[in-house]
C-alpha cells in the first residue's frame, strides 16, 4: 500500500495488470483480494493528497522561494516530491532543504539562499551559525549580508538576525 | 461536564498564556515539541488540563511503534503530564517509505490485533489512558467489518477509548456517501472520550478537513447529535491554518459551549 500511494510508476503497473502484479508481491490471500477491490481513482487521489500535503508545508517554509517560482512552484515540487520521501518529525524541513538542493540545480536563481540556510540550521545540531554572503534578502534587494541565527532554550524556534553591509557593496 | 479548547499552536501561545475563560482544556501536538526544551514545554501548557495528541506513532504498521518516536512522545508526556493521550487508527509508513500523513486501515480481525498490540504497547509505555481517532480518507478500504464495529472491537481489546472527529465523520460520510448518525449510533457511547471538530472546505463537489475554516452550521448539528449520544469529556477546536483573531475564536469556543451545554 506505501508503494502505490508513493510510487506513481509502481501504480501504473500494478493498475496495468492488477492480477500479475499482486501474484508478483506474493502477498497472502486477504491482501490479494483487498488490493484486487481497490478503486484506482480513489487512491489517485490519496496519493495526490499525500504530495500536496506536503507541497502546502514546504511552501510554508519556502515564502520567498515560492513567490520567485510563482505557478512553477507545484509543478517542480510534484516531480521533486515522487522521487524523495523525507522521514521523521523534521520531515517538512528536510523535505523543503531537499527541494531547495534540487532547485539548486534546475532554477538556482529561484532559490532564497536565507532561507535555504535558515532550514540547514534547523536540521543541524549547532546552536549558533554566523555567515558572511552575498545575495542576502534584504528589502527585496540582493546585498552582502551577515545572518546570525541562534536556538535559544527559551525560544520554540531559532531567531535570525540579518545585516546588510553596505561598505562591501 | 464537557471542556471545550483548542488545539496548541505557536501563533496561540500569546492569546492562550492569558488563560482566557473560554480555553478550558488544551491539546499539544506531541511531534511539536520533540526539539522543544523542557521549558519551552511547560510555558506552552502552563497550568491548563491537557491532552497530548500523537501524529506518527503509525500504529497500524507491522511491528513495534518507531523507537526514537516512541522516546520523544513520552517525554512530552512525562513533561506535561496530560489527561490523556491519542493517536490515530492509520498508518503513516511503511516498511519501505514514511507517507508523512495518516492513510487509512482495512477494518479487519489482523489490523484489528495489530493496532490493538501497538495500542497496548504505547498506553503501557506512557502510562496513560490512550484514545484513538477517526481519520478522513479519500480510500475507504474493505475489511471484515464495518468501522464502527471494528472501532467498538477496538477500544475493547486494546482497552482505549476513542476520539472522535466529528469533521472527518461529516466529510467521510459526504464523500463515502453514508448516513453519518446512523454510523455514529453504531459506537458504543462509552467509548468516545474527546472530540476535535473544524471547519470543513468544499471544493469539486468533494469534502476536505483542511483545518482552516470557521465551524459550519451543519457540524454543529452533528456535534449536538454526538454530545446527545455521549457523554463526552472535551472537544477540542483544531485549526492550522487561517487562525481567526483571538475574539473570533472565542466566540467559536462559546458557541461549543452552548452547544455542548444544552445536551
Amino acid at each position: 500500500m506505501g508503494r502505490l500511494l508513493s510510487d506513481a510508476e509502481f501504480r501504473l503497473q500494478f493498475f496495468g495488470d492488477r492480477a500479475q502484479a499482486i501474484q508478483r508481491l506474493g502477498v497472502d490471500d486477504a491482501t490479494a483480494t483487498l488490493l484486487m477491490r481497490l478503486d484506482r481513482s480513489a487512491i489517485e487521489r490519496q496519493a495526490k493528497s499525500l504530495i500536496s500535503k506536503r507541497c502546502h508545508q514546504v511552501r510554508k517554509s519556502l515564502p520567498i522561494t515560492a513567490e520567485k517560482l510563482a505557478s512553477d512552484f507545484d509543478q517542480l515540487f510534484q516531480a521533486f516530491a515522487e522521487t524523495f520521501w523525507p522521514t521523521g518529525h523534521r520531515r517538512h524541513i528536510i523535505d523543503a532543504v531537499h527541494f531547495c538542493r534540487h532547485l539548486r540545480l534546475l532554477r538556482p536563481e529561484c532559490v532564497c539562499s536565507q532561507e535555504h540556510r535558515a532550514l540547514e540550521f534547523v536540521l543541524s545540531g549547532r546552536r549558533i551559525a554566523v555567515r558572511l554572503f552575498n545575495g542576502a534578502e534584504i528589502n527585496n534587494r540582493r546585498r552582502c549580508g551577515v545572518q546570525l541565527q541562534l536556538k535559544l532554550p527559551s525560544q520554540a524556534m531559532p531567531v535570525e538576525y540579518v545585516w546588510s553591509l553596505p561598505c562591501l557593496w | 461536564m464537557t471542556l471545550v479548547g483548542v488545539g496548541y499552536r505557536k501563533s496561540l501561545s500569546d492569546w492562550v498564556a492569558k488563560t482566557p475563560l473560554e480555553i478550558e482544556c488544551l491539546e499539544i501536538t506531541a511531534e511539536h515539541f520533540f526539539d522543544q526544551t523542557e521549558r519551552v514545554l511547560k510555558q506552552a501548557v502552563g497550568q491548563y488540563p491537557v491532552f497530548v495528541h500523537g501524529l506518527g506513532l503509525s500504529l497500524a504498521t507491522p511491528g513495534r511503534p518507531d523507537q526514537e518516536t516512541l522516546e520523544n512522545f513520552q517525554r512530552v508526556v512525562e513533561v506535561s503530564q496530560p489527561e490523556w493521550i491519542s493517536e490515530h487508527v492509520a498508518f503513516t509508513r511503511t516498511s519501505e517509505v514514511d507517507l508523512g500523513h495518516l492513510n487509512p486501515v482495512p477494518p479487519s480481525a489482523e489490523m484489528l490485533d495489530r493496532i490493538a498490540e501497538n495500542a497496548l504497547a504505547l498506553s503501557t509505555a506512557c502510562g496513560k489512558k490512550l484514545i484513538l481517532e477517526n481519520i478522513t480518507s479519500n480510500l475507504k478500504l474493505e475489511g471484515e467489518m464495518d468501522e464502527p464495529e471494528f472501532l467498538n472491537r477496538l477500544c475493547e481489546q486494546a482497552n482505549v477509548g476513542l476520539l472522535l472527529d466529528v469533521t472527518n465523520l461529516f466529510v467521510n460520510s459526504k464523500n463515502h456517501g453514508f448516513d453519518p448518525i446512523a454510523w455514529l449510533q453504531q459506537l458504543r457511547p462509552e467509548n468516545i472520550v474527546q472530540l476535535h471538530i473544524v471547519g470543513y472546505s468544499r471544493r469539486d463537489n468533494r469534502w476536505f478537513d483542511n483545518h482552516a475554516k470557521p465551524i459550519q452550521d451543519d457540524l454543529l448539528e452533528l456535534l449536538s447529535a454526538v454530545v446527545d449520544f455521549a457523554d463526552v469529556q472535551a472537544v477540542i477546536v483544531e485549526r492550522d491554518e487561517q487562525i481567526p483573531s483571538e475574539s473570533e475564536y472565542a466566540a467559536e469556543l462559546r458557541k461549543l459551549k452552548a452547544v455542548c451545554g444544552a445536551n
